[in-house]
Parts: C-alpha cells; sequence; structure tokens
C-alpha cells in the first residue's frame, strides 16, 4: 500500500507560513523541524516489483517466475523533513531507508535541500525549493545460466536470460539507475482570493 | 557400384491445385508455368509476424535480433522454369521452388545473410564465415536396396554430408512428402538416400510438417503428406515438426517447414555467438515440445515440436 501523508511543497509553504509563531532565530532545532512527508514505495521500488510480475519458461517448460528474484524483502520507505531556519527560509532533509530482493536492492538515501518563501502581493506567496538525492540507486545481481548440455555456466540479466540477446550483452541491461528525483528544483506561486 | 540419383522437390502437389491448375504429380517439374515477372509483388516487411508463422517468432524479435551474423544458404532450385503459386503475405505470387523457401527462411531470420545455390550446380556448398546453416527443400532419389555410400554424390551433396557429419554447419532437411519413415522406401520404391546419408550426423535435422503451429489448447497433427520419423531412434532424436499452414499461404510440403528450421536455427546463431553448430542443433531438438502434438509419439514426431522460445532460454538459471 502506498500513502503519502503530506505533499512536500504544499506543507513547507504551509509551514514557512507558520513561523510567525516562532520568530526570530532558531535556537531549539527540534521544534524548528517539521516532518513533512512519509511515503512507502518509489519509482525504482516500482521498476522492481513489475520484474516481479514476470515468468518465463526455461527449456524444458518449466515457468520461471521472477517473483522468487525480485520480490520484496523489505520496502523502500521515504520520510521528509524541513527544518526551519527563519521565517521565510528552511533545510528541507530526509531520507529513504531503501528496499532489497534476491536480486537486486535500492540503496538507502540521503536527501538535502533548501526551501524559500516570497510574498510579492498580501495575497499570495511563491516558494521555491532545490533538493539533492545522495545514493539511493537501484543496482541489480546477474545470474548465473547454463544453455547447452555440454556448455558452460555463464552469468546474465536474470530478466533478459530467454530472450535473444546474447548472454553476455545482457549483463549491459543490469539495473544502475539512479532516483529519477536526485536532483529536484521546484517552484509554487499560490494566490489566494 | 554407383548409383545415381534425381532429385525431387518437397512441396506438395497441393500448391498447385489449391490454385486450380488441376495438375497432378509428385515433382516440382511437372507443376504450373512460369508466369509473370519474380519479385513483380507489392513489397512488404520481412520483420511481420504472419499468420503462418509461429507467434513465439515475434517474441524473438523484439529485441531486435533475427539471424544478424548468420549466414542461411538454401540449396534449390532457382533455374528451371516451374513457378508455384503462394502467399507469405506479399499476395499471391508465382516463384520458383527455392525462391519460395529462400523467401520463407529469410522472414523468420530476416537479419541473415542469405545465399543460394541450384541445386543443379553439383558444386561444393561453400561454407560463410561464422555459424552457418543450410536448407535443403529436396531430395535424392533412387531405388531402394541400396546404402547411401553407394550413391554416386556430386561435390554439392557430398560437402552438404561431409559438413553435417563433421559438425560444420546446422542442415535443416526437408524429412519428404512420401508419408513414410524417414530413411523408407516410398510407395513407388524409391528411397530418399540423401536423407539416408545424414541419418545419425551430429547436425542434421530432418523438418516434418505440422497442419498448424500448434498449442496446448489447440495441438496439432502430423500433416497427411508428411514423412514421420520411423522406429529408427537415430532418426528420432533427430526429427522436429513445425506447422505448415498451406491453407493460409497455398505452399504445402515438407519443402517449407524445413526453412522455418533454418531461420529458427540462425536466430539462435545470432543469440548463442560462440555456440557450435552441433550446440544450436541440439539446443533446437531438446527444447522442442510435445504438449502441442495430438497424441504425440516419437516414432512419429521425433522430438516434437520445435519452439524458438524454449530454445533461446536457458537450461538451468540460478
Amino acid at each position: 500500500m502506498k500513502f503519502l501523508i503530506l505533499l512536500l511543497a504544499g506543507m513547507c509553504v504551509s509551514s514557512l507560513s507558520a513561523g510567525s509563531a516562532i520568530g526570530g532565530p532558531v535556537t531549539d532545532v527540534l521544534e524548528a523541524t517539521y516532518l513533512v512527508g512519509i511515503k512507502e514505495g518509489s519509482s525504482l521500488s516500482d521498476i522492481a516489483y513489475e520484474a516481479s510480475t514476470r515468468t518465463y519458461e526455461l527449456r524444458d517448460g518449466t515457468v520461471l517466475d521472477l517473483e522468487k528474484w525480485y520480490g520484496r524483502k523489505t520496502v523502500d520507505m521515504r520520510f521528509d523533513f524541513m527544518t526551519q531556519t527563519s521565517e521565510r527560509t528552511g533545510i528541507l532533509w530526509g531520507f529513504s531507508t531503501g528496499e532489497r530482493g534476491k536480486k537486486y536492492k535500492i540503496e538507502p538515501a540521503l536527501r538535502i535541500g533548501l526551501i524559500g518563501l516570497l510574498q510579492p502581493m498580501p495575497a499570495s506567496t511563491l516558494s521555491f525549493s532545490i533538493t539533492t538525492t545522495f545514493a539511493g540507486r537501484l543496482r541489480e545481481r546477474s545470474c548465473t545460466a547454463t544453455y547447452f548440455d555440454d556448455g558452460e555456466a555463464e552469468p546474465v540479466n536474470c530478466r533478459l536470460a530467454a530472450t535473444v540477446i546474447e548472454p553476455a550483452e545482457t549483463l549491459r541491461y543490469l539495473w544502475n539507475v539512479r532516483p529519477p528525483d536526485h536532483t529536484r528544483l521546484g517552484f509554487r506561486y499560490l494566490l489566494q482570493f | 557400384m554407383i548409383v545415381s540419383t534425381r532429385t525431387v522437390l518437397f512441396a506438395s502437389v497441393l500448391t498447385v491445385a489449391a490454385f486450380g491448375s488441376g495438375l497432378s504429380g509428385a515433382l516440382a517439374g511437372e507443376v504450373a508455368p512460369a508466369i509473370g515477372p519474380l519479385g513483380a509483388g507489392p513489397a512488404f516487411s520481412t520483420s511481420a509476424v504472419q499468420p503462418w508463422m509461429s507467434p513465439e517468432i515475434g517474441d524473438a524479435w523484439r529485441q531486435g535480433y533475427k539471424g544478424s551474423g548468420v549466414t542461411i544458404t538454401v540449396i534449390d532450385d532457382f533455374k528451371s522454369g516451374n513457378f508455384y503459386y503462394g502467399n507469405l503475405g506479399a499476395g499471391t505470387q508465382a516463384r520458383r521452388h527455392g525462391e519460395w523457401t529462400t523467401l520463407e527462411a529469410s522472414m523468420i531470420a530476416p537479419s541473415a545473410t542469405m545465399r543460394t545455390q541450384d541445386f543443379s550446380s553439383g558444386q561444393t556448398v561453400r561454407l560463410n564465415r561464422g555459424m552457418n546453416v543450410l536448407n535443403l527443400s529436396y531430395g535424392m532419389y533412387a531405388a531402394a536396396g541400396y546404402s547411401a555410400n553407394q550413391i554416386g554424390w556430386s561435390a554439392q551433396e557430398s560437402s552438404i554430408i561431409s559438413y553435417a557429419k563433421n559438425g560444420q554447419a546446422v542442415i535443416a532437411k526437408a524429412a519428404g512428402n512420401d508419408r513414410v519413415a524417414v530413411g523408407a522406401a516410398n510407395a513407388a520404391g524409391q528411397v530418399d538416400y540423401l536423407n539416408a546419408a545424414l541419418i545419425g550426423a551430429p547436425t542434421a535435422i530432418f523438418v516434418g510438417a505440422l497442419d498448424r503451429n500448434g498449442t496446448p489448447e489447440q495441438k496439432a497433427a502430423l500433416a497427411y503428406y508428411s514423412n514421420f520419423a520411423g522406429d529408427n531412434v537415430a532418426v528420432q532424436n533427430k526429427f522436429l515438426t513445425v506447422g505448415v499452414r498451406g491453407d493460409v499461404t497455398g505452399l504445402y510440403g515438407t519443402s517449407f517447414a524445413a526453412p522455418v528450421i533454418a531461420g529458427y536455427a540462425a536466430v539462435l546463431g545470432s543469440k548463442f555467438t560462440k555456440a557450435t553448430p552441433t550446440q544450436i542443433t541440439n539446443q533446437l531438438l531438446t527444447s522442442a515440445r510435445t504438449d502441442t502434438i495430438q497424441g504425440y509419439s516419437a516414432s512419429i514426431h521425433g522430438r516434437g515440436e520445435a519452439s524458438i522460445s524454449r530454445a533461446l532460454a536457458p537450461k538451468v538459471i540460478q
């Protein structure tokens, strides 16, 4: 099940707007830190899940269910926080727990960034944010396959072993994917009337 | 004593009868007159899965590997004035027997290098660099009672038999249309000695025809005209079947079964670039399925129906 408690940008705007209750320099980091989002799963997690739903036949017709290799043992959980540094600025930070299956893993990730708030007119706000993610790659392990009765075992991409791609060539398609939102720049304009 | 043979193509007379010529006989030389310029029909994509093909071939093509790096040499009739009507997807055309079998193999393995040699040439078949596949949709007939080594083979057949025995090329050999076991005499007391010479050769595959591409739900039966494996285990172990949709193409006969195997061998060769012809041959044989054949029997269907999907798959993976 996936759920999203709060939309990151929207919540940050709200949090910064509420900053007037704090005022002055931030002296207590804990008091100035807000949980702005929790999410189960990720786009990388979805890639692995999709692979887990596939099957193919081995040479003798035995059906190989990829769920045994790409089923999740743990699920990637993402936590996002904002620590307010002034009435109109804050630090965005967070982390992901990572995910693991028998033939893949999503590394734990750390995110950090900034958010700022402008008020061009009394009834409007403009927020901007930038975040970058460290680590969090989706990586895949190879399988070992034997094709011929008199052949030797060789490393292959587990997902592509039964396609027409040359076994050694399949290794080029092993996952090594950065999180798609590893650098994120956001703007949000809100006009109230 | 040296025995001479006569060459017989393995296209069924139904090829002609279906188009109303009314001719009969088992030899290509007895059928339809030449009509129109060859290749005058509409161009069509050789990468489209046609109704006569097994749907498995489309799965095999998805990654773009379609026989590249492999040479298919078709030894067949490319010179006679005998033309067959057929339709492999571009509308009804008239082509020579060899032109049909070459087209068919090239449609299964569109990226393969295609070579042709007229079967009356008598010349040694030259192999190209890399993996080689030979398609033989003909037989060499003489009266029963001889052994294959009593036949006065030309340099052409001698080279083919040598390649098969030495594992130098995959040989897709049409089983024949006499409704007899491979190597046995037909109703006229004639034996295909090319079949006989290839029995037991490591890279020779005898290809019989099924009436359709079978599935576990809609099983196929051996085509009524097709030769079968028989009781010889050496033949059974090297006998494959594929669907020949004469009802769709107008082309009946094991002549049009062998090019499918030639194409499959090329597709396999493009994946397993370091494999030997013997390994490719065995991969096709060991991956054949029997659950798509009605009343499967090794003495009829040999190893079963060829499955390109399974042939591409690992035996073991972990």
